[in-house]
């Protein structure tokens, strides 16, 4: 074993994780390296002196505020975080520093929108009809271009649509849908939906860029190829994957299949960020 | 297992007598907390709080970790019946608060990411002399990137292994260990100098 595969290991060595034989192996490294030796010294200096700060005490009503959020209905403790994270946002210099304005009112209409859906969905939805034509996305499509967050909401209340955890998502369709992994590093996951299509059931994740525009996510086990029906389309290979693009005004969508699932994503700028989406879904 | 001494021993048996009464009490607080008993909740908190907070102070900033904690337990208590015991509770505790951290850091504004933990940067607190050690790791810390700084600390801190790590962050323990190498080169990247360690 020579230094850089050693210091590979230093840390895992510290922590007593490494597997036996490779405790062995730098071990008899670290019996002629005082350089490496050195080194493992320097790590555990380090690991002790951030054990022996302060440890840091939660507030003494926190608990009380628990309770009192408790005893609410459960609607309202259902919400997202990022609406809670507003609603109790803790100090104005705070917020004036770490929440930009643009954030704000982003997650508030995106709250909005979502008890909106809520409010249509449980007064004006109609029995399922079975026989309905399957077009899920093409009205859906021609509407994203002019009003993203009307076409959000039609679509929640045209399939019953409800907002789920990641866990619910796992037990309502009967497999973990890629959709409910972490997205890339500059998008963040601001909600699951459970969308009731004749097809099968779909999840579908609303992640949101930094500037609260957003990207939606579908995730089907039928293996749909008329999403966007009667829309131009072009094939095109992007991080592995064969999809097919469909231009929706400045932005556009991506299908492709994956472990015998068809991914739909909407709203996409370019395809560098299809490509970031596929490799955190994959 | 090798022991260096009979009371490496005994105190490892111990130890592991004490984890499984933890687990089954762990358990049956649980089951108590599904069922909305009140206490059996602040039980749950008052076992676990100290971790979460500390967690989330040293993840966001002292400014959000009330909130982040709060926003961490009402999401336990709500979804608490969906724990399958397929890992321990604390894991899925920390799985749950990791997440919270790491998604609330995701929705600031880059600069946020890390100056809004700690107000004092190394050049102002030098210069005015409040700069003491503890200053020092801590705005080291703050400056790492959210996902290196949370597997730190999650081994760190609250001692986590790699695997209750790995079952934490969901990634893989390979992951795990190559991400807290890099926590710690960075550390002693920005260490080093001022401590003079070398």
């Amino acid at each position: 074993m020579n230094c850089e595969e050693s210091q590979a290991l230093l840390s895992s060595y510290i922590d007593e994780e490494l597997s036996s034989d490779e405790r062995v192996q730098l071990e008899v490294h670290l019996d002629g390296c005082t350089e490496c030796l050195a080194d493992i010294t320097e790590l555990r200096r380090l690991a002790a002196g951030y054990r022996k700060l302060p440890s840091p005490k939660p507030p003494q009503d926190l608990w009380a505020r628990i309770n009192d959020s408790l005893a609410e209905p459960k609607v309202r403790s259902a919400m997202s975080t990022v609406a809670t994270v507003i609603d109790r946002d803790p100090t104005p210099s705070a917020k004036a520093n770490c929440l930009p304005r643009r954030l704000s009112l982003s997650a508030g209409v995106t709250v909005a929108v979502a008890l909106i859906g809520f409010a249509i969905h449980w007064n004006i939805r109609t029995p399922h009809d079975d026989t309905h034509r399957h077009d899920p996305l093409a009205n859906y499509a021609a509407q994203f271009s002019t009003d993203v967050l009307l076409a959000q909401q039609r679509l929640i209340a045209q399939y019953s649509g409800r907002k789920i955890t990641a866990d619910e998502a796992f037990e309502l369709v009967g497999y973990r849908p890629a959709n409910v992994k972490l997205p890339p590093a500059d998008l963040t996951c601001d909600s699951l939906y459970l969308l009731d299509m004749p097809c099968c059931k779909c999840v579908e994740a609303v992640w949101t860029r930094d500037d609260g525009s957003g990207v939606l996510i579908f995730e089907h086990v039928a293996a749909i190829d008329d999403w966007f029906k009667g829309q131009p389309n072009v094939q095109l290979a992007c991080a592995g994957k064969q999809c097919q693009i469909v231009e929706l005004g400045n932005k556009f969508a991506a299908s492709w299949r994956s472990e015998g699932k068809t991914i739909t994503v909407v709203g996409l700028r370019d395809t560098a960020e299809l490509a970031a989406i596929i490799s955190a879904l994959t | 297992m090798k022991y260096s001494s009979r009371e490496d021993k005994c105190s490892e048996v111990a130890h592991s007598i004490l984890e499984v009464a933890l687990l089954a009490d762990d358990a049956h607080i649980i089951e108590l907390c599904v069922n909305g008993e009140r206490p059996a909740q602040r039980q749950l908190y008052e076992q676990y709080s100290g971790s979460v907070y500390r967690l989330m102070y040293r993840m966001v900033g002292s400014a959000h970790a009330d909130d982040l904690t709060q926003q961490v337990f009402l999401c336990v208590f709500h979804k608490l019946n969906k724990f399958q015991h397929r890992s321990t509770f604390s894991t899925w505790l920390f799985r749950v608060a990791a997440n919270e951290a790491l998604q609330f850091l995701r929705r600031q504004h880059p600069e946020c990411r890390t100056s809004c933990l700690h107000d004092i940067t190394v050049e102002t607190a030098c210069a005015t002399d409040q700069f003491d050690q503890r200053d020092l790791w801590e705005w080291a810390l703050s400056q790492l990137e959210p996902d290196l700084r949370a597997i730190f600390l999650l081994r760190v801190i609250d001692e986590l292994s790699y695997f209750e790590i790995a079952m934490s962050l969901d990634i893989a323990e390979g992951t795990v260990a190559s991400r807290l190498s890099r926590a710690r080169r960075c550390l002693r990247e920005i260490i080093s100098p001022a401590l003079d360690l070398d």
